[in-house]
């Protein structure tokens, strides 16, 4: 992923009162990249967003977005971006089709190139045949998509969703994720926003918030490599009382449960997870627990949360 | 000019130069909106609806054609001249006699009781006088609760009156001399003579201080145009706040000018499309006059209605949702249709309510109107409020430039 930086933010602040919501972030993103805020409700993401499209204004330091200087040109910038709200925000009683004339028409498509490219638009996105339809009458994952399409239908240099797959099906997700990937591949820069781990995933890199905080930033990999050797994947019958003896461990610093597996993030610096898993079967055994079995495992983004959550200081990688 | 056919003869210039963008951006917003307004019946009735309701309520309030008005007689006369003028007096559709009461306090009674609502009262010497050229008076009781009933029973009355007295007149004329009129025949003195033998009074009662009625209709122009003007441009702006399409235009790259224009533009020509309903059905049911040109009436339109705009663009700003739009648009509604004259008399206002008054836009829009329809004014004649209404605009634009923000939260 090279290319020259597409976003640039220094000590971006934005606080509503007394509560600060977003918090000295430092930011670097690169042209063409997908780059992912993931953070729990409340964390900031929406806001930080915000900032970086000129939507609101930082109380304190400074973003340049596509060379251009925030917030002193928040209003050419948007002329650039696509942007789609976390919350359906277009016109329930426009069609389809109107919905993309409107936008085409105020993001300064000139009047001949419009009809090809909403065309163009209208096929890309499979609405098509649901061109005439009223988003009212569309189910949620088409909804998405049209929104996704009004977002892009003025070529954006910087496409910005603000969690745009909330309250979608899993299958959804997916294809939604595709089309994302492609416009990426298209060149656009893509900052997309989710607290999904699995989404969270695909990112080239993420930047994962904490109560405005940006705790970490790096690529799914680098964040993760962090905590290698400090997952045990635990298989036990019963799940429930398996997970209570576990918890009741200090080593454990987490214990959650993967269908039916546990899984378990040990307590830094004290024991690898080699080390770990054969005294970890003892306890089970000890506990009651018949035929258990424990392996090392690889570390996800969970882990990096609830590590970080706990006041863990990971090697930030550079951003 | 020279200059001007060689810049044409440039054949470098497009045949159709690009609308610039700002003004694109509005235009599609105006196209939005009235796509919109088109397709939600509720709002595009409204349109039609209530200039269409509101005047035939108010027309038939200025109605003065008011027929078959309850009416008790007290003849004490009972002559056969008494009899011919009651008989005329039904003749005229506007009162029917259902009560011949014995005595004054029988009919007041009636009147009071809303029986009937108006009693004639023929004097005993009603015939005496008559004969005698003195002028015979008959007196008319008016339940003016209703002023309307009260204007037309005036109205009525003075039109019979001159009727009546015109005929005197002609008998005059035609036998060349005082002697040939009816009443004349016992007069002593001919320079005693009156020609006009008919005096009706009348007396209106409960409520005596009457007005014109045909202040209403110019004055109903500007009433709706309040209305929908206010209420529709900021609910049109609240409505996209609260359902979350605000969101959408930000991320946009229209300007809060471009959003402004291309928000009252459709406006402006729905207020023009009602002021043509109004004038048409005021002409067609009501015989309204269009005396003035109504070139002046659409430009005194014109700043009324920008006026109205720009204030529904302030109530937007400071408004969160519709209802809350709703409400300060009736806020303002309420004193625009009581204290412009629209109602009451604006020069029987108390000082402080008419200086309220000359603050709203009705009150002088409702000047224009009457000025340029009744009496055939121009707009030059009614520069002060053009004057007052261009004020008002330039005031609450720069109001509205300062709340109107294209901000979320």
């Amino acid at each position: 992923m090279s290319g020259e930086p597409v976003i640039e933010a220094r000590g971006l602040s934005r606080s509503f009162g007394r509560r600060i919501a977003v918090d000295r972030v430092d930011l670097s993103v690169r042209r063409g990249e997908v780059f992912g805020f993931l953070g729990p409700n409340g964390a900031g993401k929406s806001t930080l967003i915000r900032l970086l499209v000129g939507l609101l204004k930082p109380t304190a330091g400074s973003a340049r977005v596509l060379g251009l200087a925030l917030p002193a040109e928040a209003e050419r910038l948007r002329a650039e971006v696509g942007y789609m709200t976390q919350r359906f925000s277009l016109y329930e009683d426009l069609t389809v089709e109107e919905n993309l004339e409107f936008a085409a028409e105020v993001f300064g498509l000139e009047a001949r190139e419009r009809p090809l490219r909403i065309a163009e638009t209208l096929e890309r996105f499979d609405l098509a045949e649901r061109r005439d339809q009223r988003p009212a009458t569309l189910s949620g994952g088409w909804k998405q998509r049209l929104a996704l399409a009004v977002a892009t239908v003025h070529r954006p240099q910087l496409l910005v969703l603000d969690e745009p797959t909330a309250g979608v099906d899993p299958d959804r997700r997916r294809g939604f994720w595709a089309e994302i990937f492609e416009l990426a591949a298209e060149g656009a820069t893509v900052l997309v926003s989710t607290h999904y781990m699995d989404e969270a995933v695909r990112c080239h890199r993420v930047c994962m918030l904490i109560r405005g905080r940006p705790v970490a930033i790096g690529s799914p990999a680098e964040l993760t490599a962090a905590l290698d050797g400090r997952v045990v994947e635990v298989e036990a019958e019963p799940v429930e009382l398996a997970i209570a003896a576990l918890t009741a461990l200090p080593a454990a610093a987490s214990v959650t449960q993967l269908g039916k597996r546990v899984h378990v993030l040990l307590a830094p610096g004290v024991q690898t997870a080699d080390e770990a898993a054969p005294e970890l079967l003892d306890h089970l055994r000890a506990a009651g627990l018949e035929r258990p079995a424990a392996r090392a495992a690889d570390p996800n983004l969970e882990d990096v949360f609830v590590a970080l959550g706990l006041g863990e200081r990971l090697v930030e990688t550079a951003a | 000019m020279k200059a001007l056919r060689a810049l044409r003869a440039l054949p470098s210039l497009p045949a159709l130069p690009a609308l610039p963008a700002p003004l694109r951006r509005a235009l599609a917003i105006a196209r939005k909106e009235l796509r919109q307004l088109m397709r939600d019946p509720l709002t595009s009735g409204f349109i039609v609806g209530v200039p269409i309701v509101q005047l035939a309520l108010f027309g038939y309030a200025i109605n003065q054609d008011i027929r078959h008005a309850e009416t008790a007689v007290v003849d004490f006369s009972n002559s056969a001249i008494s009899r011919t003028l009651i008989g005329e007096l039904e003749a005229t559709q506007t009162f029917d006699v259902v009560a011949r009461p014995a005595t004054e306090d029988e009919a007041r009674r009636l009147l009071g009781e809303g029986d009937v609502s108006v009693v004639v009262l023929i004097p005993a010497d009603f015939a005496r006088h008559y004969y005698r050229g003195r002028g015979a008076e008959v007196s008319f009781l008016v339940d003016a609760t209703d002023p309307t009933l009260a204007r037309a029973v005036q109205a009525s009355t003075r039109g019979f009156e001159a009727h009546l007295n015109r005929r005197g007149e002609a008998l005059v004329a035609g036998a060349g001399g005082a002697a040939a009129r009816p009443g004349m025949r016992y007069s002593v003195r001919p320079d005693l003579v009156r020609v006009r033998p008919w005096r009706f009074s009348v007396l209106t009662y409960f409520n005596p201080e009457l007005r014109t009625p045909v202040f209403v209709v110019p004055a109903l122009l500007g009433v709706i145009l309040t209305t929908t003007m206010i209420l529709m441009t900021a609910l049109s702006i609240v409505r996209e706040r609260e359902r979350g399409t605000f969101e959408f235009l930000i991320g946009t790259p229209v300007h809060r000018f471009e959003l402004m224009v291309g928000k009252i533009a459709p406006y402006v020509a729905i207020g023009f499309a009602q002021i043509l309903i109004v004038l048409l059905t005021g002409l067609l049911l009501f015989r309204v006059p269009v005396r003035g040109s109504l070139i002046d009436l659409a430009l005194a339109s014109f700043l009324f209605i920008a006026a109205n705009l720009t204030l529904g663009l302030v109530i937007s700003s400071v408004t969160v949702n519709q209802l809350q739009a709703t409400q300060l648009s009736f806020f303002f509604f309420l004193p625009s249709v009581l204290l412009s004259g629209f109602m009451f008399p604006f020069d029987a206002m108390p000082r402080p309510a008419q200086w309220l008054g000359e603050l709203l836009p009705l009150t002088h829009y409702a000047r224009m109107t009457r000025g340029i329809l009744l009496r055939g004014a121009g707009i030059a004649d009614h520069l002060p409020e053009a004057a007052a209404l261009l004020l008002f605009f330039a005031v609450t634009l720069g109001v509205a430039t300062r709340l109107f923000r294209k901000e979320i939260g």
